[in-house]
């Protein structure tokens, strides 16, 4: 899997952006685009899940790397449960409240 | 363009044509001169979800008028459904410092998002419900709608 990583902007474009008739690497190249480079990665990787932040750059070698750590950190984040928002937690105390009410009656 | 002009002497069903006459080449006017040209420069989304005032996105533009009308195609971040792209239009409107765009997500939910300009580029940030929750968003693509 190809990734363009464009450093000015801070965003990353995969093959699937490229217009059908381009080819990849000619088309993310433009200079109207400011693509830094193209980093090829394995395609185990989940492409929904990629973000600009996942890459390392290296300022001596002018290089980006891709930080497999970073990534999978990004994956155990969206896996975390999100705390419940008010509205949801207003529910679920009625609901509870309900069944309390519910269970009483019985 | 050929433009109706009413006098007392007229009778009410002239005026009537006149007025639909006029109607007619106002929007036929309008559609000649509304354009939709992209004028970003991205070759891929952009992600604006959690972006600051100190640390906007910066959306490069091809070109910009100060005086234009331009439409931002968002999308919200994760959404499987395609059609969750979302459209806000805003005045170029360069002179002000900031402004506050008003779009919907997921066609549930209304998000605003801040923007200002910087080096004739288009910067966002503060992308949120009213909820004050940060919406996770894409900008899929900036296009001038009026010169």
């Amino acid at each position: 899997m190809k990734v363009a990583i464009n450093k000015k902007y801070k965003y990353i474009t995969l093959e699937e952006h490229c217009p059908e008739d381009e080819v990849f690497e000619d088309w993310v190249m433009q200079e109207k685009f400011e693509t830094h480079s193209i980093i090829n990665l394995t395609e185990d990787i989940e492409k929904d899940n990629l973000r600009f932040e996942q890459f390392d750059y290296d300022e001596l070698k002018d290089t980006f790397t891709f930080n497999a750590d970073k990534y999978n950190a990004y994956l155990k984040l969206l896996n975390k449960p999100q705390p419940l928002t008010e509205e949801e937690q207003r529910i679920l105390d009625l609901e509870l409240a309900m069944a309390a009410i519910l269970g009483g009656g019985m | 363009m050929s433009i109706y002009k009413a006098i007392m002497s007229h009778l009410f069903s002239t005026f009537v044509d006149g007025m639909n006459q006029n109607a007619e080449e106002l929007e036929s006017h309008l559609a000649e001169s509304a354009t939709w040209i992209r004028v970003d420069n991205l070759s891929a989304p952009i992600e604006i979800t959690g972006a600051t005032m100190e640390n906007g996105t910066i959306i490069p533009l091809s070109e910009y008028a100060q005086d234009g009308v331009y439409a931002i195609k968002f999308k919200t971040i994760g959404a499987s459904d395609s059609r969750s792209s979302q459209f806000a239009i805003i005045a170029g409107n360069r002179g002000s410092s900031a402004g506050t765009i008003l779009a919907a997500a997921n066609g549930s939910s209304i998000f605003t998002c801040y923007r200002t300009w910087f080096q004739d580029n288009l910067v966002l940030y503060n992308a949120q419900d009213t909820g004050g929750t940060t919406q996770p968003l894409s900008v899929m693509g900036i296009y001038k709608i009026k010169d």
